[in-house]
C-alpha cells in the first residue's frame, strides 16, 4: 500500500463490519462517493488544466502541447504522455523518491488505459506533417492524499482534456521535402473530442464487502482491489440502429484497462461481481462528469481563478 | 472512420465480457464546482478578541521591564517581541502569546488519546500529536484484570500482548520532561486500550480543558475528547471491558447498525464543528447531532449541510450564553 495509515485491529474490524453491513464510518453506503469537486482552467500557463477533489484527496492536472520534430511519422508513438508527481505536500513519506513507486503505478495505469486509437480520435489531428506533430503532456500533481487517487486522476484527466485548447497552425511545404510551421494571425484554437475518454473506478474488497471510493482508513483494511478504466461507446459508433435510437445514449461501454492491485486472491465470481459494480459506478461517473463540464461551459466566463484561491 | 473497437490488451477480457453494458442506474452521483459556503454568516459579536490583543511575529508586545516573558515571546534589547501569531495573554506579570494553531504542548493531568508506534524494552512509544513521541512505561499501566504487583521480566516479554503497534489508548499525562516529551500513565481503569470505534483528528486548540473528557451522549455513544485533538467515538463499553481496562477485546462482536449510524453521524458532526472552528465539548456535539437529524448521514459531508448545521449550533450557543 502506498500510504500506510496504521490502525489497530479493533478499528479495522469496525471498518470491515461497517462495509459488510452497508454503512461505512462516515455514513456512506458501499457505492457512494465522497463529495467530488472539479474545476477547470485553474492554471493559466497550460493548454488545459483541472483540479479534482474527492473528499480530502486533491489532484492538480495540467495538459501542455509541444510542437516537436520527429524523424518519421511511421515510428512516432502518437499517444498522451503521462507524468505523476507525488508531491511531498501530500505526506512526508513522499519526500525525495518516496512517492516514485506509487507515481509510476498511476502513470502506467493511465498510459495503458489511453493506449488505443478509440478513446481520443483527435489524436490523428496532432500529426501536422511528415516531420511535425503536437505532443501532449499530461502532468498530475498529488496535493493531498486521502485514498482513491486513481478515480480522481481519471476524472481530472478527462476534465483537463476537455479544457485543452491547441493552436491551429499553417503547414507550408519548404525545400527538400521539408515543412515549416506558422501561426495564423487570428490565433484560432481547436479542442479535443473527449466523448470517448475513459474514467477509472477502483473496486475494493473489505472482508466480504465490495466498495468504491476508499478513504485512507478503508485502504488500510482492503484485502485487494481492482482498477477498471471504462470508455463509453455510443450506439452511433457501432453503425447499427442509427435511425431508431438517440446517438447520445450510453448503453454500451468498452473496458480499456483492468488490473488487480495489492496482494490477496480473487475468486472468479468475486471478480465478475467487482467488474459489474465497477461498470455500474463508472457509468454514474461519466454522466455526472458530463453534467459538470456542461454546467461549467454554460457559466459566464469568470475572471481566471487559480487553484491558490 | 474507425475500423471497429480496439484490440483489448488483456486477452481474457473479451471472453468474459464480449460487449459489457452499463447496468441500470441505482444511485445518484453529483460532481460540484468549487463551493462558496466557507464563511459563516453569523458573527459572534461579544466573544470577539479585541483587536489590540492580536499580534503577529516580530511585533512588540511591551517594553515594560517589569513583565516576565512567557511562551510565544522573546526578548530583544529591552522589548518583548512576539515569536508566534496569535493573541496576547497576561496573567499578573507573565505575558505570553498563545498561537491559534499548534501541536499539542501537554499539561500534567490532561486526558489524551494516542497511538502506539513502537514497543521498546520497558516502554511503549505513543504518537499523541505532540512535538515528540510520548512515553508509556510498563510500570505506568494497569495489568489485565487489575492485578496489583510489580512488573517482572515475564511482563516485559509480554508487552506486545498488552499493546502492539497501531493500538489506540486513552491515557493521562503524568510528567513533562525538560525537552517537552510527555510521560503518560493508564493507572485508572477508565484509561487503557480502546476497542472498536472511530477516531477523528482535529486541531488541539478546539478542545478546551474541562472537568471530564469522558462522556456518554444521550444519543447512545461514548465520546472521549482528547486534549491533543483526537476524538474517540465508540459504542458504550461493556462491563467486562471496563473491568479490564480495555485489554479484553472481542473482535468478533458486531456493533449493531443503529449504534453504528449514530457513531457515523457524531463523527461527521465533529468534523463539521472542527471545520468551522467551533469549540468541541459535549454540549456542542449534542447540539450539532440534534441539528443534523434532519439530514441523511452522508449528506453531512456536503458543504451546504455542514454550513447549515454550524450556523444552527452557533445560534444555539449564543442563545444559551
Amino acid at each position: 500500500m502506498k500510504m500506510e495509515v496504521r490502525l489497530s485491529d479493533a478499528e479495522k474490524v469496525f471498518i470491515i463490519h461497517g462495509a459488510q453491513e452497508g454503512l461505512r464510518a462516515d455514513g456512506r453506503s458501499p457505492f457512494d462517493y465522497r463529495p467530488i469537486t472539479i474545476q477547470t482552467g485553474v492554471l493559466a500557463t497550460t493548454n488545459g488544466s483541472a483540479r479534482v477533489r474527492i473528499g480530502s484527496t486533491d489532484l492538480l492536472i495540467g495538459v501542455k502541447a509541444e510542437l516537436i520534430n520527429m524523424e518519421s511519422v511511421a515510428v512516432y508513438r502518437n499517444r498522451l504522455n503521462f507524468f505523476v508527481d507525488c508531491s511531498a505536500n501530500a505526506t512526508p513519506l513522499f519526500v525525495g523518491r518516496g512517492g516514485e513507486e506509487f507515481a509510476d503505478e498511476l502513470s502506467a495505469a493511465l498510459d495503458a488505459a489511453y493506449d488505443n486509437n478509440y478513446v481520443l480520435p483527435d489524436l490523428k489531428k496532432l500529426i501536422l506533417s511528415p516531420t511535425h506533430a503536437w505532443k501532449l503532456f499530461v502532468d498530475i500533481v498529488l496535493l493531498q492524499c486521502d485514498g482513491n487517487v486513481i478515480d480522481a486522476a481519471g476524472l481530472g484527466v478527462k476534465a483537463a482534456l476537455k479544457d485543452t485548447e491547441i493552436s491551429e497552425v499553417i503547414v507550408r511545404p519548404a525545400d527538400e521535402g521539408k515543412y515549416t510551421i506558422d501561426l495564423p494571425d487570428d490565433n484560432t484554437v481547436w479542442k479535443l473530442d473527449i466523448s470517448r475518454v475513459p474514467l477509472f473506478v477502483s473496486v475494493n474488497r473489505l472482508g466480504t464487502a465490495k466498495i468504491v471510493d476508499n478513504s485512507l482508513a478503508e485502504e488500510a483494511c482492503t484485502r485487494t482491489s481492482v482498477w477498471i478504466a471504462v470508455a463509453p461507446q455510443f450506439v452511433s459508433d457501432t453503425g447499427h440502429n442509427k435511425s431508431s435510437q438517440s446517438p447520445v445514449k450510453h448503453d454500451n461501454c468498452i473496458i480499456t484497462f483492468m488490473r488487480q492491485c495489492d496482494g490477496g486472491t480473487l475468486e472468479i465470481d468475486s471478480l465478475e461481481e467487482m467488474i459489474n459494480i465497477g461498470l455500474k459506478v463508472v457509468g454514474q461517473l461519466h454522466e455526472a462528469l458530463d453534467r459538470r463540464l456542461i454546467d461549467e461551459n454554460w457559466m459566464a466566463e469568470k475572471p481566471l481563478s487559480t487553484f491558490l484561491q | 472512420m474507425e475500423p471497429g473497437p480496439p484490440v483489448f490488451r488483456a486477452t481474457a477480457v473479451p471472453e468474459i465480457f464480449p460487449t459489457p453494458k452499463f447496468p441500470p442506474k441505482v444511485m445518484m452521483l453529483e460532481i460540484a464546482g468549487p463551493s462558496s459556503f466557507k464563511e459563516l454568516e453569523v458573527i459572534v459579536t461579544e466573544k470577539r478578541v479585541p483587536e489590540n490583543k492580536l499580534i503577529v511575529p516580530g511585533a512588540k508586545v511591551t517594553s515594560n521591564p517589569d513583565f516576565m516573558r512567557g511562551h510565544g515571546t522573546y526578548m530583544h534589547d529591552d522589548n518583548l517581541i512576539a515569536s508566534v501569531g496569535g493573541t496576547v495573554e497576561q496573567v499578573n506579570k507573565l505575558v505570553s502569546v498563545r498561537p491559534l494553531k499548534s501541536r499539542y504542548n501537554g499539561e500534567i493531568g490532561d486526558v489524551v488519546i494516542g497511538r502506539i508506534t513502537e514497543v521498546q524494552q520497558k516502554r511503549w512509544k505513543v504518537e499523541t500529536n505532540s512535538r515528540l513521541n510520548s512515553t508509556l512505561l510498563l510500570s505506568s499501566v494497569n495489568l489485565p484484570g487489575g492485578e496489583l504487583r510489580r512488573k517482572s521480566v515475564e511482563d516485559e516479554r509480554m508487552m506486545r500482548e498488552y499493546l502492539k503497534e497501531g493500538d489506540l489508548i486513552s491515557a493521562e499525562v503524568q510528567k513533562i520532561h525538560s525537552d517537552g516529551q510527555l510521560s503518560l500513565h493508564t493507572r485508572n481503569l477508565r484509561y487503557g486500550k480502546l476497542s472498536q470505534g472511530t477516531l477523528i483528528k482535529i486541531s488541539p486548540y478546539l478542545v478546551k480543558r474541562r472537568k471530564s473528557h469522558f462522556h456518554t451522549l444521550p444519543c447512545g455513544v461514548s465520546v472521549i475528547f482528547g486534549r491533543n485533538g483526537y476524538i474517540w467515538i465508540a459504542p458504550v463499553a461493556s462491563e467486562e471491558q471496563n473491568m479490564t481496562g480495555g485489554y479484553s477485546q472481542n473482535l468478533e462482536e458486531v456493533v449493531p447498525l443503529k449504534i453504528r449510524s449514530v457513531i457515523a453521524r457524531v463523527a461527521n458532526c465533529v468534523n463539521i464543528l472542527a471545520m468551522y472552528h467551533i469549540p468541541l465539548y459535549d454540549t456542542t456535539v449534542v447540539l450539532a447531532y440534534d441539528a443534523s437529524l434532519n439530514s441523511e448521514i452522508k449528506e453531512l459531508l456536503k458543504p451546504e449541510s455542514a454550513a447549515n448545521i454550524a450556523t444552527e449550533v452557533v445560534l444555539q450557543l449564543e442563545k444559551n450564553c
